[in-house]
């Protein structure tokens, strides 16, 4: 199909787009740089996507009547660096959900096959919506969620692809809206996962959840960031993994406070398990305070499974395995309240594969 | 019956343990005391089955089984429990969930939700603990007192043949005590048996021991009947090496 002159321009917009941020960005040593091939033409639908709700995909965005709150919504959107930049360039298929002021909505989407996928949910005044987002294959995915004034938008991931994994994701919240992320990272070899929440307007809140399960010999960067731009804004993160085999994970954490934003409340706190000797761990949190009349902290933790624990278990009967499992579980389950179903228990289902794979 | 045989452990190299011989027999209350760092502590975790203790000589046997190789695992299933000095905390993990997971394991059979609930129920009774203890992760965030109460619940609800108390009693108020000594005297009352490893006199008052051991750097230096304690409590531990 033709796309319209002005996504042409969008993608010329951000192919060019001047960026301070070094080309890649990568930890633990992971010296990769990801390609995106455009696998797959624009709008071949590549990428396969499904949904339980009527959803707006190609050129149902182009032809729909909410095409001007689409332009609106693309005139913010831009990458932090060339590889976020490069995936928003060379998409190959786009999705539009838009939730209908004072509407309740609960939909689900799987994305699979291979391509570059960008999403952006506008949810509008007063409204509400819970997205599960369920990823397989090889699709590298920038999401953009709009959260207009009172909107309460509720976004669970599950990601157990093959390949690598590209996620950005963003959301602008405007006045005294809410977005929740919940992110379960358990597949691709490579995972570059980051999502940030940017706090525009007053009241604006968010929380943002991250747990992997890494195995064998993958590597995952995982980014959360929580941006106060304005005043009475809260944000809190949370990152959780297990790393096992010879895997590596590195979890960076930023909350940023500018002189824009004073009585906000920002919080981060990063956990990394070693599960074998071979397992690397980095958790970084960083703050950046540029107000005085905030309240801030952050706090980070990696350790292996304590022996005493494990002992102490095994005293009342658990085996080892049990009595690891045990432990690994209950360092998950304090954050896994009010999550979704099926998140909780695809971790939980992991945590027990794994466990029984090994020795 | 618990026998051990002349036991050698050592921590990382270290001799602790330098030839330990005692009996626990059903029905008794057996108690072990002796001054700090003569090796108490090992004796019980090396009994349990702690991975750091490494037996270098003898053997522990279990009503006439060799049980010195087993995991800590396989000696709870086969009746041995151990009241921690310090129990380690768990989080994340609900001392309900936690309780009917071991009991479970140890007795190899599945009690229901409800039967279980009535059990645990009827145990946190007897000890005076707050129903909100089971919301509550196993140990954390406890005070000490509430952790060896935790432990006496857990000895009551898997009801094991031989319990060894490590140091439950430190750290304890009066009440708490109290509390703690009917715990262990229902457990008693089975027809079970118990090794009590204490620094004070005053828990012995609750539950009277039939037998004491003395243990002095890592060998038992003396043993008798239950009034032993009044001799040292009197004369401390010098005492013991005039024997």
């Amino acid at each position: 199909m033709n796309e319209p002159d002005w996504f042409l321009e969008f993608r010329n917009r951000v192919e060019t787009a001047e960026s301070n941020s070094p080309d890649y960005r990568h930890g633990l040593s992971i010296n990769i740089s990801p390609v995106i091939d455009p696998m797959g033409k624009p709008f071949a639908k590549s990428a396969i996507i499904s949904s339980n709700e009527k959803i707006l995909v190609n050129e149902d965005v182009f032809n729909s009547d909410k095409i001007l709150e689409f332009k609106e919504c693309l005139e913010e959107i831009s990458g932090d660096d060339k590889l976020q930049n490069k995936m928003l360039a060379e998409c190959t298929d786009i999705i539009f959900i838009v939730i209908p002021s004072s509407s309740t909505k609960k939909i689900e989407i799987g994305l699979a096959g291979a391509g570059s996928v960008l999403t952006v949910i506008l949810a509008e005044k007063n409204s509400k919506a819970e997205i599960l987002w369920k990823k397989k294959d090889e699709v590298a995915e920038s999401t953009y969620i709009f959260a207009k004034d009172g909107s309460s938008v509720t976004f669970t991931a599950i990601q157990e692809m093959s390949g690598d994994c590209l996620e950005s994701r963003k959301a602008i919240i405007s006045n005294d809206a809410y977005v929740n992320w919940a992110n379960l990272i358990l597949g691709a070899d490579y995972t570059r996962s980051e999502t940030s929440s940017f706090l525009n307007a007053p009241g604006a809140s968010t929380k943002n959840k991250a747990l992997y399960l890494a195995d064998n010999d993958q590597r995952m960067d995982i980014y959360t960031g929580s941006i106060h731009n304005s005043s009475n804004t809260s944000s809190d993160i949370v990152t959780k993994g297990a790393i096992n085999g010879k895997a590596k994970a590195l979890s960076r954490g930023l909350v940023r406070i500018t002189s824009e934003a004073p009585q906000s409340d920002g919080y981060e706190k990063q956990d990394a398990l070693l599960l074998s000797d071979t397992a690397e761990a980095d958790a970084i949190p960083n703050l950046e305070i540029h107000n005085h009349d905030v309240k801030c902290s952050h706090g980070s933790t990696v350790g292996q499974i304590d022996k005493d624990k494990v002992f102490y278990l095994m005293s009342r009967g658990l085996s080892e395995k049990e009595a690891q499992l045990c432990i690994i579980q209950g360092f998950f389950s304090p954050v896994l309240e009010k999550l979704d179903d099926e998140f909780r228990e695809t971790l939980l289902v992991r945590i027990m594969e794994r466990a029984s794979h090994e020795k | 019956m618990l026998e051990i045989k002349d036991l050698h452990v050592s921590v990382e190299g270290k001799e602790i343990l330098k030839g330990v011989s005692l009996r626990l027999e059903n029905g008794k209350v057996h108690a072990l005391m002796g001054p700090n760092g003569s090796g108490k502590s090992t004796l019980a975790n090396t009994l349990m089955g702690h991975p750091k203790y490494e037996i270098t000589e003898g053997k522990i046997v279990l009503d006439g089984e060799d049980i010195t190789d087993l995991g800590p695992d396989e000696r709870a299933k086969k009746g041995l429990f151990l009241s921690f000095q310090y129990p380690s905390e768990i989080s994340g993990v609900t001392i309900p969930n936690f309780l009917r997971t071991a009991l479970n394991s140890i007795t190899g059979e599945k009690i229901s939700v409800r039967d279980f609930k009535k059990l645990l129920e009827e145990k946190m009774t007897l000890l005076s603990m707050k129903k909100e203890y089971t919301d509550r992760y196993l140990n954390e965030g406890f005070s000490g007192g509430e952790k060896k109460k935790a432990e006496i619940l857990q000895l009551l609800v898997l009801n094991p043949a031989i319990a060894l108390l490590d140091e439950t009693d430190s750290g304890l108020d009066i009440d708490a005590l109290k509390v703690v000594a009917q715990g262990v005297n229902e457990f008693m009352a089975k027809d079970k048996s118990v090794l009590i490893i204490t620094h004070y006199k005053r828990i012995l008052e609750y539950i009277n021991p039939d037998k004491m051991f003395i243990m002095v750097e890592g060998k038992i230096k003396l043993e008798g009947k239950g009034d032993l304690v009044d001799h040292l409590e009197e004369k401390g531990y010098g005492w013991i090496e005039d024997q």
